[in-house]
């Protein structure tokens, strides 16, 4: 049962003759390969949108996000100076207001709070008191 | 056997799955023969035959993912091409196959030859219908279709000795059939 049984030539005969060939006619070959061809379309394409390793995958990806991250980083550039966080002073004297509200100020901020900053101050005294 | 379409197929499969269709197109063309000729024996049936070709390749576009490129093409494709045609058969109560083919005499022989042929068919007939469905299948692809007992283990999914058991069973019974009975008992 090791070794690869010879051919029965006459038994192939006898079977050939009740089973017939299994040879394919051009025309049939021809069939099949066309239907095979339009039913592989969709397959076909799907594979073509396919990325094929991890790596590619994750390049086609970075080929989209690129230029999105680009726009992205100009915005974000253009809009900063109109948008920059609040002066110091302004951020401190709001939440000298909101504390002057909320009754939780000391007598200092509650003057600082409405008067301004002795900055302010520098400012009007070098004025002369006539600010803008 | 002896067909040599190992040699061009890592690069066609490879281009195969890039969606290449010319690629695709050229790995019908090298093995639709092979795959018909498989399908045919299992489902006995041209027309039938035809269509689950036709799927076995559609298939092997879908499982192309499952390939793996270092082993040979052809086995991988047959076992497809196996399994469809004979879960084809059972789907479609595939009934045709199993009645005895009309016999008709070849043009030229004397009557006696004639007869005699006829004959030697439907006891051929007979004894194939009794045979196991495996063990018919197996001696078609071996005396018929010439692939190895490797090659049909590898279709099939069982080891190549046991498939060369079937064959040497299946062929003692057909051998049996084809001797006329005045023969076996003088």
């Amino acid at each position: 049962m090791n070794t690869e049984p010879e051919r029965d030539l006459e038994l192939a005969a006898a079977l050939r003759r009740l089973e017939g060939g299994s040879l394919l006619t051009e025309v049939e070959q021809t069939r099949i390969q066309n239907a095979i061809r339009i039913g592989a379309r969709e397959a076909l394409a799907r594979l073509s949108r396919t990325p094929r390793t991890p790596l590619e995958a994750i390049g086609g990806w970075w080929r989209a996000a690129l230029p999105v991250a680009a726009a992205a980083a100009l915005m974000l550039a253009l809009v900063q100076p109109w948008h920059g966080r609040p002066a110091p002073e302004e951020a401190t004297a709001r939440s000298g207001l909101a504390l002057v509200v909320a009754g939780e100020a000391e007598e200092h901020d509650v003057a600082r709070a409405i008067v301004g900053s002795p900055s302010e101050d520098l400012w009007v005294a070098d004025t002369g008191g006539n600010g803008p | 056997m002896g067909e040599e379409v190992e040699a061009p197929e890592p690069a066609l499969v490879a281009r195969v799955r890039a969606g290449e269709s010319s690629a695709f197109d050229e790995l019908v063309r090298l093995h639709v023969g092979r795959v018909f000729a498989i399908v045919l024996r299992v489902l006995g049936q041209r027309e039938d035959a035809e269509d689950v070709t036709q799927e076995v390749f559609l298939a092997v576009l879908e499982k192309l993912g499952s390939y793996d490129p270092r082993r040979p093409f052809a086995p991988w494709l047959y076992r497809i091409a196996t399994n469809r045609a004979l879960n084809a058969r059972k789907a479609r109560q595939l009934r045709r196959m199993e009645e005895i083919p009309e016999s008709a005499p070849a043009m030229g022989d004397t009557p006696d030859v004639a007869t005699a042929k006829v004959e030697e068919r439907e006891r051929l007939a007979r004894a194939m219908l009794e045979l196991p469905e495996k063990q018919r299948l197996i001696v078609k692809l071996f005396e018929l279709e010439g692939f190895s007992s490797v090659e049909i283990g590898s279709m099939l999914g069982m080891a190549d000795g046991t498939v060369r058991w079937h064959l040497l069973k299946a062929r003692e019974r057909l051998r049996r059939a084809l001797t006329p009975m005045e023969e076996r008992h003088p």
